[in-house]
């Protein structure tokens, strides 16, 4: 009698288990979000030119067609631009064969010490394809505007998200600082794939 | 002997719930928490924001309460770009920022004179939340309260016929 009074409490609790487990699964059964913090609809992408390696003019359009992660920041800085840099540079090689559909742009907070070269050396210690870009103050300025970036400090203060353009030059995305190369690289996969 | 064990344990467990439900929800009274679900909170920046922010006036309020799980997202319906945070919210576009953890946080925005905005960003405690909590802790007591009644009021043996 005491047997069977055990099997058959065994067996409301085996019942009872899987009927939370079930639940929490169909609750959580809904579409992943997004790392980063969607823009919707994806809005064009304020075109610029600046300064690039070999003291070349560099456009943002130039790069139409591949991914571009847009970064504010300056070379001495000691935390969130290496930090970024190092994030991202594991993202490319995380990427695999997509990686070359993916640019990345530096544009400089501290033109006064960030000169084109200053830039390449900096960058090239991170990943040989990541481009730096620098300009005169007032041209560097109408850029911060035109994403919303603060610049203070003589540009040791800065905005630390990267923007995501598409290939089609359009702003869909910006990755908040503290994300991890894991979770910058599966957003990337989405919308490489054209999510 | 096996019935009068049965209504011992039960009547301990039933007090042991009250006891915890009673301490639980006087403590969530006194507390200043929010009883929601998490869900999507829409703050939307009207157009003409900039201009107002520009001339030193207030156009949104100052701070945000919300629950850990939220889902902040902004709509931007002014006619320039706003930022808030994190956030990058062009013209005309919305932009969302999760919110996992509890904390009171003031981040940088555009639309505000001050530019400062409050998240303050609590801990969710839904209905199914404070019951598992009255379980979680009703139940044990009311195990230590039968076993209690055993050490005051011992079991009598039943009598051989």
């Amino acid at each position: 009698m005491e047997r069977r009074f055990l099997w058959v409490a065994m067996g409301l609790a085996v019942v009872v288990v899987i009927a939370v487990a079930a639940a929490a699964l169909l609750r959580g059964g809904t579409t992943v979000p997004y790392n980063g913090s969607i823009i919707d609809p994806p809005s064009p992408a304020a075109d610029f030119g600046l300064t690039g390696p070999g003291g070349r003019t560099a456009r943002l359009s130039d790069y139409r067609g591949k991914v571009v992660l847009l970064y504010f920041g300056y070379t001495n800085c000691p935390d969130f631009c290496p930090n970024t840099m190092g994030v991202l540079r594991k993202v490319r090689a995380d990427l695999g064969a997509q990686a070359d559909q993916v640019q990345v742009l530096l544009v400089t907070t501290d033109p006064a010490r960030d000169t084109p070269e200053r830039l390449a050396n900096y960058l090239a210690a991170f990943d040989s394809t990541f481009i730096g870009l620098t300009g005169a103050e007032a041209d560097l300025q109408a850029v911060y505007a035109g994403y919303g970036v603060t610049v203070m400090d003589e540009g040791t203060t800065h905005s630390t998200r990267v923007y995501v353009v598409d290939a089609g030059g359009n702003l869909r995305l910006t990755l908040p600082y503290g994300l991890t190369a894991a979770q910058v690289t599966a957003d990337l996969r989405r919308i490489l794939q054209g999510d | 002997m096996r019935k009068s064990i049965f209504v011992r344990v039960a009547l301990s467990m039933v007090l042991g719930v009250l006891i915890a439900g009673v301490i639980s929800e006087a403590s969530f009274l006194l507390q200043d928490n929010v009883s929601r679900p998490p869900q999507e909170v829409v703050l939307v920046i009207p157009n003409g924001a900039a201009a107002q922010t520009a001339l030193g006036q207030s156009v949104l309020a100052q701070e945000l309460v919300l629950v850990a799980g939220d889902t902040l997202v902004v709509r931007n319906e002014d006619v320039t770009a706003h930022t808030l945070g994190p956030l990058y919210i062009p013209p005309g576009a919305s932009a969302s920022l999760a919110l996992d953890q509890p904390e009171n946080v003031m981040v940088t925005c555009s639309f505000q004179p001050q530019q400062t905005f409050g998240l303050d960003v609590r801990e969710s405690l839904t209905l199914d939340t404070r019951i598992q909590g009255i379980l979680l802790a009703g139940v044990p007591m009311g195990v230590l309260l039968a076993l209690y009644s055993v050490v005051i009021w011992p079991l009598k043996k039943a009598q051989p016929a």
